[in-house]
């Protein structure tokens, strides 16, 4: 009796396992085919453009806080030129911004500011941790620095170095166009904006 | 004026108002209890010899671990532009409601680095206009450099305990 | 009473009270003042700072002396050398010890190099502030020849942690001194560059001259150092 009692129940699990995974597939399908062809294909090849286009002129808010700060300020200038990967104007107001390179150590003081900066910012906004602080609390492990600025905004692309040299930085903004470009057009990016 | 000629002339003429003096590596350091503090700097900083008119610091110490009384001590460290010469004043505080009287009517300069002792070690500093936190967020609970003060909440994970190391990442709290 | 507490007493007052918050292009760090403008004239400015507070001297006291020479270089950023040769010269006058003359001339060297380098931040910035921007770009550049010899020496561009407890981290090499050398024969033309955009020029002249005076009593008093004293 027990073993038939087993059995019953594994073969339950299994039809419930197939009745979920059917479920997703068939919601996944009808989102696909949801509209017509036409509808879908215009609206990943406009997702790419609209990708290409907010990759190629990423406005970075200045947040420099410490060392880090001058290393970002070595990157926009002439030698490791950013504003020839878009970064062109650093703006000071978060409204008119949509990346936000957190260089330096962020104290418990700043949290909240940093918050609320990042809240300012118009979507669809991306933020680079740059430097060991900012990733991780980088040396100082003491009561007053954040150990890691992602408990407090949600980070995309984390440059580490103490303080990252301008190129390593650059890497970094290249990685997070890379990113912009894989996620354009899917839902991730409708998620960002939504 | 040498270290030695300064606290030579400082015992003569504030003899009684001195607990103590020293000549650690050249420097010239006199020991002071906290009542006398504010003659003995008015005296440092107008007498014609000495002139100390200028406030290079003012830090405060800790001394749990060694054992020591007074627990606390706020050093001040003065210069004289004119004569070119230094001393540091040492003040012991007592551990049960810690607290000296403020020199920031002779030196200006002296207003934050007071309201620092303050923050970071609970020395109330008496006469000082603003006793309120400086460098702490103002709802700031305890003093951080008081020795008996956590230095850290967390531990890191790194690969000499990455037995642990999974439970660590997973108690991160979560983004956002 | 502070200052935001009289102003929200007196409502009809003139003055406008501006919060330069601790994120503005302008304060590089993080600083914050509450100012109370009367047009453009600041009447009265309480600042409040610790957003940069890092606990660098409770961290400090539970680690060696070596270790802490790496948390020096990052009190003040834009000097690296000279917060190392501060610490090592405490810790050196406590132990009685005596340096070389080959450690304490390049001590010399990479501290007057970080001093530089620093103004020409300073400088950069300032201008850039002001609405000079081409003074910054050319401040970087000089910059960023002093940071090639630091990573020549030392490996790392900023924070060098070069000056060690009874020396130096490394012997200087021949190409080093030839790279200083050359910067040496270089550096003066660019400062006279920077005089020929900056000095006589009306604007830079009208937006600093008379801002923010005091006397050399109230700079004692006050307990400054550096240019201001």
């Amino acid at each position: 009796m027990g073993l038939i009692d087993q059995a019953v129940d594994a073969l339950e699990n299994e039809v419930n396992n197939l009745k979920l995974n059917v479920q997703d597939t068939v919601k996944a399908m009808d989102y696909e085919y949801s509209g017509s062809l036409y509808d879908t294909v215009l609206t990943t090849k406009l997702g790419k453009v609209v990708g290409w286009a907010q990759k190629n002129a990423l406005w970075p808010a200045t947040f420099g806080l410490a060392c880090c700060a001058i290393e970002m300020m070595a990157m926009a200038n002439s030698r490791w030129d950013a504003a020839r990967f878009g970064a062109e104007v650093f703006r000071a107001s978060p409204r008119q911004a949509d990346l936000m390179i957190v260089s330096g150590r962020v104290s418990q003081k700043m949290a909240p500011i940093l918050k609320q900066i990042f809240d300012q910012m118009p979507e669809p906004k991306w933020v680079i941790s740059m430097g060991a602080c900012a990733s991780c609390g980088g040396i100082f492990n003491n009561y007053s620095i954040v150990q890691g600025v992602d408990r407090v905004v949600p980070v995309d692309v984390y440059v580490p170095g103490c303080p990252p040299g301008p190129e390593a930085l650059l890497y970094g903004v290249i990685k997070l166009q890379e990113k912009i470009m894989m996620e354009a057009g899917t839902d991730k990016a409708r998620k960002r904006v939504a | 004026m040498t270290s030695e000629e300064i606290v030579e002339k400082v015992k003569e003429d504030l003899a009684d108002l001195i607990q103590n003096t020293d000549l650690p590596q050249g420097d010239a350091v006199i020991f002071v209890a906290p009542d006398s503090l504010e003659s003995v700097a008015k005296f440092l900083k107008n007498d014609a010899d000495l002139k100390f008119d200028y406030l290079s610091d003012v830090r405060g110490v800790d001394y749990l671990l060694e054992e020591r009384e007074p627990r606390f001590e706020a050093v001040y460290q003065l210069y004289s532009i004119d004569n070119q010469h230094s001393i540091r004043l040492r003040v012991g505080i007592e551990e049960d409601n810690p607290s000296v009287p403020t020199v920031s009517n002779l030196w200006k300069g002296a207003l934050y680095p007071e309201q620092e002792l303050f923050d970071m070690f609970g020395i109330n500093v008496e006469g000082h206009p603003t006793m309120e936190r400086l460098i702490m967020p103002k709802d700031w609970e305890g003093f951080p450099l008081r020795k008996d003060y956590p230095l850290t909440t967390e531990t890191v994970a790194f690969s000499h305990n990455r037995d642990f190391k999974s439970e660590l990442v997973k108690s991160k709290p979560p983004t956002r | 009473m502070s200052v935001t507490e009289q102003g929200l007493l007196e409502r009809d007052k003139d003055t406008m009270t501006l919060n330069m918050g601790p994120q503005h292009p302008s304060t590089h760090g993080v600083f914050r003042v509450i100012l109370e403008m009367d047009g453009e004239v600041v009447k009265t400015a309480e600042p409040e700072i610790g957003y940069l507070h890092t606990g660098i001297e409770k961290t400090s006291e539970n680690k060696r002396y070596v270790h802490v020479i790496p948390m020096t270089d990052r009190l003040d950023y834009l000097n690296p050398p000279g917060n190392n040769l501060a610490f090592c010269l405490s810790t050196e006058k406590l132990l009685g010890v005596e340096i070389p003359d080959r450690a304490n001339s390049l001590r010399v060297i990479m501290c007057e190099l970080a001093r530089i380098a620093s103004h020409l931040v300073w400088l950069g910035t300032h201008a850039l502030d002001i609405g000079a921007m081409t003074v910054f770009l050319y401040c970087w550049r000089e910059r960023e020849m002093i940071l090639d010899l630091n990573e020549e020496i030392s490996g790392v561009r900023m924070m060098t942690s070069y000056i060690r407890v009874g020396g130096v981290a490394k012997d200087a090499t021949r190409s080093w001194l030839d790279g200083i050398l050359d910067f040496i024969q270089y550096f003066p033309a660019k400062v006279d560059e920077y005089e020929r955009l900056l000095t006589n020029n009306p604007i830079w002249l009208d937006r600093t001259e008379g801002i923010g005076t005091f006397t050399r009593e109230e700079a004692i008093n006050w307990s400054l150092s550096g240019p201001a004293l």
